[in-house]
């Protein structure tokens, strides 16, 4: 069980906490596109229960890769709301020991690459000035069969990362934020949720349970011209203790610059700095987006 | 798509995406040792390795109302004349995916013997022993457990105990699982009353008598190999009921064949070790399954998984041979 426990919770370390793109929603044909890959690395697993002293089985390391599309589009009319998309290809290889199949002392490599969670919402502004408020409502749908990884591969196929936990969450999220009366362009932005566990999984029969969770987030930003640079700290918090279902804080700086138009260039890291039930791991991506209007054009505090 | 890549070639197609293994050939450790050496000897304990600090460690004896009957440290042992043991432990939660078994040259003496040096009479109205270890342990034995006898034991072959392995002591009860040979037990209690102990309280057995099996240790359960003869090779265990027989068979239990006795030893509660020297005829999958025999009649299940986890393996192990 906390094999199967890690495997899931790795494979949520490669995906977003949310597809909520902040409370600045898109008006009518306003638009963000980002195509990313990012990168997950970790050796260090946080389990709420103690380790088992001597086991003979367990994992190395894990280094994960996701590629995505993340898109976001104003879609109506008359008042801002907007529909969000993402669409991950993850890509999770793990190192593992195992003394009853591959001998002491050895390591094994594991690998699997799967389409992953699509993660779709719709926002909608509740406020517009003085402060942006939304309200975003986001569904996760798994496009992989966890009971297909690892087919074939016998007993190996316990050490095959999963591409994610496989259930279906619906988590509605309320998104405040807004520009500061500073000589330099700064803006704040925070959201808090409540992530709805389904109990509905898709493409395997499992006996795990997650308990919902209040995910979360903070940012500050500061956008000096054509480059912009935001601190992040997102996490989510089980509503009860729980030996299973993930519970972190990660945090890290992200930097983007505007080259051409609303064509900007984008790169972050972070690193958890809370863990329960999930690896301590860094991460760090890059990507290529396009923002319509272009931003310099339509100052934050609006 | 699937894909293995080094020593592997195994699987099929696995729906959308890709997925592939990677794993080491296995390696032939040649005959597998006896006695099993200190540094290899399986851990296992509930809690993790306790800070324990053999020089300052103590256990009380009492009876069952607290009064302290005798006070045991490192010191005190040390100064004994031990005798050597061998003596084979199993975790009870040993099966084919956790290889927990080994054998060893114990120093000690029977724990009777120290009960007496320290003039300590058993309670007349004792009727288990409950050993309250200091990893929040606990686990208790029938006191006529007591003449089988159990030991005490501080080294193992003839090095001092291991903080891991229970220093500065632990006890060796014969015909019992690991679950029953505790490790830094800080009290010893004459109980009047039956306890239910750590793992018990978890549905394990409480009598954690052995039961007849065999573990097959080289190659892993599930192993990729060329063509030719590869030496597969294991334990056997059965407790105070000596193992005397040992076969494999390749055609799920069509017919037998006797494997080779490489390890034996007229010492009694220790292991026996097997090999079979297996040459599949072309390439394919090849299932090994094993069984045991002892010397009271007794035999393992003939089912590579055992019948009841809760009262111990009891299976004769089953690996695959996947042969290129």
């Amino acid at each position: 069980m906390k094999r199967l426990v890690f495997l899931t919770v790795l494979a949520a370390c490669l995906a977003p906490s949310l597809a909520a793109a902040g409370p600045w929603t898109k008006g009518f044909g306003e638009h963000y596109v980002k195509v990313g890959a990012d990168f997950y690395a970790t050796s260090d697993y946080a389990d709420a229960r103690s380790a088992d002293e001597g086991e003979t089985a367990g994992f190395d390391n894990f280094f994960g890769q996701t590629y995505s599309v993340y898109g976001e589009v104003g879609v109506f009319p008359l008042w801002p709301i907007q529909l969000t998309v993402h669409l991950p290809v993850s890509v999770g290889r793990a190192v593992f020991y195992d003394t009853a199949l591959i001998g002491d002392g050895e390591t094994g490599k594991t690998q699997t690459a799967r389409l992953g969670d699509l993660r779709t919402s719709i926002q909608v502004a509740i406020l517009r000035k003085p402060i942006q408020l939304g309200i975003n409502l986001e569904v996760k749908v798994p496009l992989y069969s966890n009971g297909r990884v690892g087919f074939g591969l016998g007993p190996y196929r316990q050490w095959f990362p999963l591409p994610g936990d496989g259930q279906i969450d619906v988590t509605p999220m309320a998104v405040i934020g807004g520009g500061l009366p500073t000589k330099v362009p700064l803006w704040i932005e925070g959201g808090v949720g409540y992530r709805f566990r389904t109990e509905a999984f898709v493409g395997w029969e499992t006996d795990l349970v997650f308990v919902d969770g209040i995910p979360f987030y903070a940012a500050v930003g500061l956008a000096p011209g054509p480059v912009w640079v935001v601190v992040r700290a997102d996490g989510i918090k089980n509503i009860k203790d729980d030996n299973t279902t993930r519970e972190h804080v990660t945090i890290g700086p992200s930097v983007g610059v505007t080259v051409w138009r609303g064509l900007a260039i984008e790169a972050r890291v972070a690193g958890d700095v809370v863990a329960k039930n999930a690896p301590r791991g860094i991460s760090f991506g890059a990507g290529v987006s396009w923002r319509w209007p272009n931003p310099a054009t339509k100052p934050r505090s609006e | 798509m699937l894909k293995a890549t080094g020593a592997v070639l195994a699987g099929t197609a696995a729906g959308l995406g890709c997925d592939s293994l990677d794993i080491p050939p296995p390696v032939d450790p040649g005959p597998l040792p006896g006695i099993s050496p200190q540094a290899d000897f399986y851990l296992q304990s509930c809690c993790g390795t306790p800070d324990v600090d053999p020089e300052t460690f103590t256990m009380d004896v009492e009876d069952a109302d607290g009064a302290v009957l005798a006070t045991i440290d490192q010191q005190y042992v040390l100064g004994l004349t031990g005798q050597q043991k061998e003596h084979t432990l199993q975790c009870i939660g040993s099966n084919p995916r956790f290889l927990f078994v080994d054998n060893a040259m114990w120093t000690g003496l029977p724990f009777r013997d120290l009960l007496d040096d320290l003039g300590v009479t058993v309670p007349a109205d004792a009727v288990e022993l409950v050993f309250w270890c200091v990893d929040g342990y606990d686990v208790s034995i029938p006191i006529t457990d007591l003449d089988t006898p159990i030991w005490l034991v501080w080294e193992m072959n003839e090095e001092p105990l291991t903080r891991p392995h229970g220093a500065p002591f632990r006890f060796l009860v014969p015909g019992r699982y690991g679950t029953k040979n505790p490790k830094w037990c800080e009290r010893l209690v004459f109980a009047t009353e039956p306890h239910t102990g750590f793992w018990e309280r978890e549905g394990w057995s409480n009598e954690a008598a052995y039961r007849p099996n065999a573990l097959t240790l080289s190659p892993a359960a599930y192993a990729v190999v060329g063509e030719g003869t590869i030496r597969i090779q294991g334990s056997a265990f059965a407790g105070l009921d000596p193992v005397t027989r040992v076969e494999w068979t390749e055609d799920d239990g069509a017919s037998w064949q006797d494997a080779e006795i490489t390890y034996t030893s007229e010492n009694e509660h220790t292991w026996r070790l097997w090999s079979v020297d297996f040459t599949p005829p072309e390439p394919g999958t090849y299932k090994i399954r094993t069984r045991v025999t002892t010397e009271s009649g007794a035999m393992s299940a003939d089912t590579p998984d055992g019948t009841n986890r809760f009262l111990g393996f009891d299976g004769g192990m089953e690996i695959t041979l996947e042969v290129t």
